[in-house]
């Protein structure tokens, strides 16, 4: 099987036994979950677009290890060409989804842990790096979804990992024997987990010679025994049983992050990729991050396009299209989002081979754009709240419009345009709400953000990939206070 | 006619691309019999929905003996007005599909 259909990845779902709580009580069926279910669509949208002769060409790639097509998601970089079409597959989903579709994160995870492992290999005579090719083979060969998983619990934020009053705060090997390791620990803010086939395990950070426990690498099927998950909220997400489809804005897709918990895990040695080598703990979790960061410049901008979009048609609806301060916002708007897509490009195409082969993204033009990231969504939604006016907060429930008694005064009292149906002004409005303050602004916003990275992480990477002492000379030169052989004519 | 048709993803197009390609096989159909192929096609045509048209022509060259190349407004380099896109597109198929020369 080299492409999956959407619906052989729901079937893939229903089979696994996950276990799973939300709102204190445990769920059974989380496929047909109405608050998880927009999620999954998401995630099956990466596998049905991949089927569409339309967007093929973003969405699928030649295999380097099999020669197979296969889906991009699963694919290892060859060429600053790949890279530049990640992007522009990401601002596909975002436009086609409106929200985090959430299978990024392992295809980011799939080629750091490529080149590092190699790089571990050649340094220390291990063999990661084909165990990790056997992995991706099955990933590739099955078209499976994996989370990317990261971010660890990291409890007192003062102190390192091996220093926690309480060592789990960091997943780390609590058992070690002769066929793999025992794992605790927890890892949060996990994007799309429980709808993913299989997790990617990477340390959180940089680890020192007396935190070889922490340096772990591993992957594992997400219903492996031991594994908890408890789904995260989202703001309004309860909106979602109340049995409309107003309100929630965003009629088919959503994101999900869920703590990820596990409970005395064990794994095999043939699924772990790092086992205490924490001189490379540095190199790989950079090198995710920049992978994650250059995401960040396709997905958002996707998202953002729907944004405009919604922006575009709320002053259409609303009858203000034509105030030049209308045009001129949704030109910010759009001068944000395509300078967000511009860095995601731009770190592409500057993008280098490494000593596996892959391609790895120019590293400080990936921070530049997360560091972006963190701001100018941010100042879309701003814009587009602007634009929208007051109503998307104040306005009554769909159940409201409907209501026998008052529904009619609702509807007249909601009217703008006369020649505009009275819903689409709601819809359009709940849209801009899900969007900037709903379920869908936990991707578009807070994960802009924090995810891959707070703004602090990237001004830090910034700080060490840019040579100030050379800037320093330049204007030296130019100013007369060094020599400047370059000026001789001669 | 032998057409092979390739899309680029479509992130960002700024035309219509299932739309142009409908409205060029309308145009195509009343003026020669053809059918959609993957491989050794007579001509094979590029539908680009922006500029950049990023499709890599060198991975599926051989796929047909001349290529027809559409990018948003431009065709084989060229802008065309919109609303000429289906007419022109389909003159240049009929131009290259029955040029038998390589």
């Amino acid at each position: 099987m080299a492409l999956k259909t959407p619906q052989e990845y729901l079937d893939d779902l229903r089979k696994m036994n996950i276990n799973l709580y939300m709102f204190g009580e445990k769920i059974e069926n989380y496929v047909d979950h109405p608050i998880i279910r927009p999620s999954i669509n998401a995630m099956a949208m990466t596998y049905k677009l991949a089927q569409d002769p339309e967007h093929e060409d973003l969405m699928t790639a030649t295999s380097s290890l099999t020669g197979e097509k296969i889906n991009r998601f699963c694919h290892l970089h060859q060429s600053p060409e790949d890279l530049i079409k990640k992007v522009k597959m990401l601002r596909l989903l975002g436009q086609k989804t409106g929200c985090c579709f959430q299978r990024c994160v392992g295809m980011d995870a799939f080629n750091a842990v490529y080149n590092t492992t190699y790089e571990i290999d050649q340094a220390n005579g291990t063999n990661y790096h084909q165990r990790f090719v056997d992995f991706m083979k099955y990933v590739q060969e099955n078209d499976l979804a994996v989370d990317g998983c990261m971010t660890d619990a990291r409890g007192d934020r003062s102190k390192r990992p091996g220093e926690q009053p309480d060592p789990d705060a960091y997943l780390r090997v609590v058992e070690r024997r002769e066929d793999g390791v025992v794992v605790r620990g927890c890892k949060l803010h996990q994007t799309g987990m429980i709808n993913s086939h299989e997790m990617l395990v990477m340390p959180n950070n940089t680890l020192k010679d007396d935190e070889k426990d922490w340096a772990i690498c591993f992957a594992i099927p997400v219903d492996t025994p031991g594994m908890i998950y408890v789904y995260g909220r989202q703001s309004c997400d309860t909106r979602k049983l109340e049995g409309g489809d107003v309100d929630t804005g965003n009629k088919y897709f959503g994101g999900q992050e869920v703590m990820t918990i596990f409970n005395n895990v064990f794994v095999p040695n043939e699924r772990i990729f790092m086992n205490g080598e924490v001189e490379f703990s540095g190199t790989l979790v950079e090198r995710f991050a920049g992978y994650h960061r250059q995401s960040y410049g396709g997905c958002k901008v996707g998202v953002g396009d729907t944004l405009i979009g919604a922006a575009k048609a709320i002053t259409d609806y609303q009858g203000v299209s034509k105030a030049s301060h209308v045009k001129d916002k949704l030109i910010e708007m759009c001068h944000l989002n395509e300078t967000l897509y511009s860095c995601g490009i731009a770190c592409s195409a500057e993008g280098r081979k490494t000593a596996a082969g892959n391609f790895l993204i120019d590293l400080l033009l990936a921070n530049i754009c997360k560091l972006n990231v963190t701001r100018f969504p941010y100042e879309i939604a701003r814009l587009a709240q602007d634009l929208a006016g007051g109503f998307f907060v104040t306005m009554p429930s769909e159940k409201d419009f409907a209501n026998p008694e008052i529904g009619s005064l609702v509807k007249k009292y909601s009217t703008s345009r006369s020649d505009v149906p009275v819903e689409h002004r709601q819809r359009m409005l709940r849209l801009i709400e899900n969007l900037t303050m709903g379920c869908a602004a936990v991707g578009y916003l807070t994960e802009s953000m924090h995810g891959a990275g707070s703004p602090q992480a990237q001004r830090i990477m910034i700080t060490r990939l840019v040579d100030l002492e050379h800037r320093k000379e330049l204007a030296e030169k130019l100013c007369g206070v060094k020599e400047n052989t370059d000026v001789d004519w001669k | 006619m032998k057409l092979r048709i390739k899309f680029c993803g479509g992130c960002n197009p700024i035309i219509n691309r299932s739309k142009l390609v409908k409205a060029i096989k309308d145009e195509l159909g009343r003026a020669v019999n053809f059918e959609i192929v993957e491989q050794q096609a007579d001509v094979g045509l590029i539908v680009g929905g922006c500029p950049v048209c990023c499709v890599n022509l060198s991975q599926i060259e051989d796929q047909a003996r001349h290529w027809v190349v559409v990018g948003g407004y431009l065709l084989d380099h060229k802008q065309i007005p919109v609303d000429q896109l289906p007419q022109k597109v389909t003159e240049k198929l009929l131009e290259k599909g029955g040029d038998k020369s390589c």
